[in-house]
């Protein structure tokens, strides 16, 4: 069965190359704009792995993160950002990954990749 | 009859005896002039005040004893007489006497003409105030006067610096907004080109026009990276760092630089200097700007001279060039970012010292005199908490 990774991101046209993306590395794509759609598809049907956009408005990705974490601990959360700063957060350390946005996917995919075979290993 | 004139006469005695008294004792001095200018009256106030006693003075010309060589020279004698002359006589005149062991007393003079019974002129009297004591008032009060500019203008300066680092600090907001703006877009733009790459038969000729817009998405992504990098809130890191050490290192890169410019290297260094906690890297690049400056500022040669010193509770450090020196309309601005005289500065160079200098809750400040030089001085605190 194909694993099922949620992009979560306020940028339509990030979401739409995400998605192109990782469906053609072989994952199933589930898309949100902001972090309350994002909660709701959690609830719906847990996904593998959740890529986290952190600059949205409304509730932003670190704190979308506390929530994911909180309810349900064991997904996998890759933090996306343009901004390099949000690194220095200790709140960002709980997120499995920290990425920072670049059109060059290829860092993104060998950490998705990464974790989701550990998480199968283990 | 007799009773009363008896009685007069006593009275006039009694008042005589009491107002000799009071001319005396006064503290003021009473000195009494024949019409050649010499001593014939000295009272207790001016044998205290000069150190003479009646005897010693009686018959004197008194400008030969009392009017230093300067005052003389200088006309005092001359400025005198023309008020008697147009006055009749003179009052509050400000000048300086001299006392037998020879000291100068500031003094207040009063002088009067004298008449005998049959009102003839018979000299003069003059009395002497000692205003030493207001004289030390006044120097204090100008003093406290000069040190409240001094403080004035210094608030005034440090005023105008911290407007010069907000602006500085709302570029660099603006700046990291602007780079992280654009990093959206261009992943878009590079990412969908490589999905496009990836579809596109190897054959096809638009590949080439594809791989150009990767690369130039790539190249544009590095600019913003470096951007974001340069003007990222300078990390305050600090350790235990030797001033003198890092000064040496700062000097070292321009030595080429020095003898080529016949300026010649004077160190003045503190020889056990207490460490102090800073950055080395961002001190280093403090002093490295200074020195530039300082250098470039000699353009036909000259000292450049590096001094350390311990202040309280801080470290200082002064940087002196014998250069042209900074033009008064460009003093007030030359913290400012982007403020440059230079043809190939940045303007950037003093802005982002005094932001390293502020960040380590220290000071900066500067003298110079157009034609001999400019003097730029840091303070940095001995210990964080000495440092607000």
């Amino acid at each position: 069965m194909r694993q099922r990774i949620l992009v979560v991101d306020d940028e339509r046209n990030i979401r739409l190359l995400y998605e192109k993306e990782l469906q053609d590395e072989g994952y199933e794509v589930i898309l949100a704009a902001d972090a309350r759609e994002a909660l709701a598809l959690i609830e719906r049907g847990k996904p593998d792995l959740v890529v986290l956009d952190i600059k949205m408005p409304g509730m932003d990705g670190i704190e979308t993160l506390g929530q994911i974490l909180s309810r349900n601990s064991s997904i996998p959360v890759v933090l996306n950002s343009a901004y390099s700063s949000y690194k220095d957060s200790f709140l960002s350390w709980s997120a499995d990954a920290y990425v920072i946005k670049s059109s060059d996917l290829t860092e993104l995919k060998i950490r998705i990749r990464t974790i989701l075979a550990s998480r199968a290993g283990g | 009859l007799g009773g009363p004139r008896i009685d007069d006469d006593t009275r006039r005695r009694e008042r005589e005896i009491y107002l000799e008294r009071a001319l005396m004792d006064s503290a003021d001095a009473f000195v009494s002039l024949d019409d050649a200018g010499r001593i014939r009256g000295w009272n207790g106030g001016a044998c205290s005040m000069f150190g003479y006693t009646q005897d010693e003075v009686y018959g004197r010309p008194y400008d030969e004893l009392l009017v230093p060589r300067a005052q003389r020279e200088s006309g005092d004698l001359e400025r005198i007489e023309t008020l008697m002359e147009r006055d009749g006589f003179v009052r509050g005149y400000e000048t300086v006497r001299l006392s037998r062991d020879g000291r100068t007393i500031p003094v207040e003079l009063t002088i009067t003409r004298l008449f005998d019974g049959d009102e003839r002129p018979a000299g003069r009297s003059v009395i002497y105030r000692d205003i030493s004591e207001r004289h030390r008032l006044e120097t204090a009060l100008r003093k406290t006067v000069e040190e409240l500019k001094e403080a004035n203008l210094n608030i005034r300066r440090n005023q105008e610096r911290l407007l010069a680092l907000e602006k500085l600090s709302a570029i660099g907001e603006m700046s990291a907004r602007v780079a992280h703006e654009i990093r959206t877009p261009l992943v878009t733009i590079g990412g969908f080109a490589n999905t496009l790459l990836r579809e596109i038969p190897e054959s096809s000729p638009s590949r080439r026009y594809l791989e150009i817009i990767r690369e130039e998405v790539r190249r544009l992504e590095s600019i913003v990276s470096e951007m974001l990098e340069y003007i990222r809130p300078p990390r305050t890191d600090l350790e235990k760092c030797d001033l003198n050490e890092i000064l040496l290192a700062s000097v070292r890169p321009f030595a080429a630089d020095l003898v080529e410019r016949h300026v010649e290297a004077v160190w003045k260094l503190q020889e056990v200097l207490p460490d102090v906690p800073a950055n080395r890297f961002q001190i280093q690049q403090v002093f490295s700007n200074l020195i530039q400056n300082a250098v470039q500022a000699m353009p036909d040669g000259g000292t450049l001279t590096v001094a350390t010193a311990t202040g309280t509770n801080n470290v200082k450090v002064t940087v002196s060039d014998t250069g042209i020196g900074i033009p008064e309309q460009n003093r007030r601005q030359i913290f400012r970012p982007f403020f440059t005289t230079k043809a190939t500065g940045s303007g950037l160079g003093l802005a982002i010292a005094s932001q390293i200098v502020a960040h380590h809750n220290g000071t900066m400040s500067f003298e110079t005199a157009e034609g001999r030089g400019t003097t730029f001085e840091i303070r940095l605190p001995l210990s964080r908490e000495d440092s607000s």
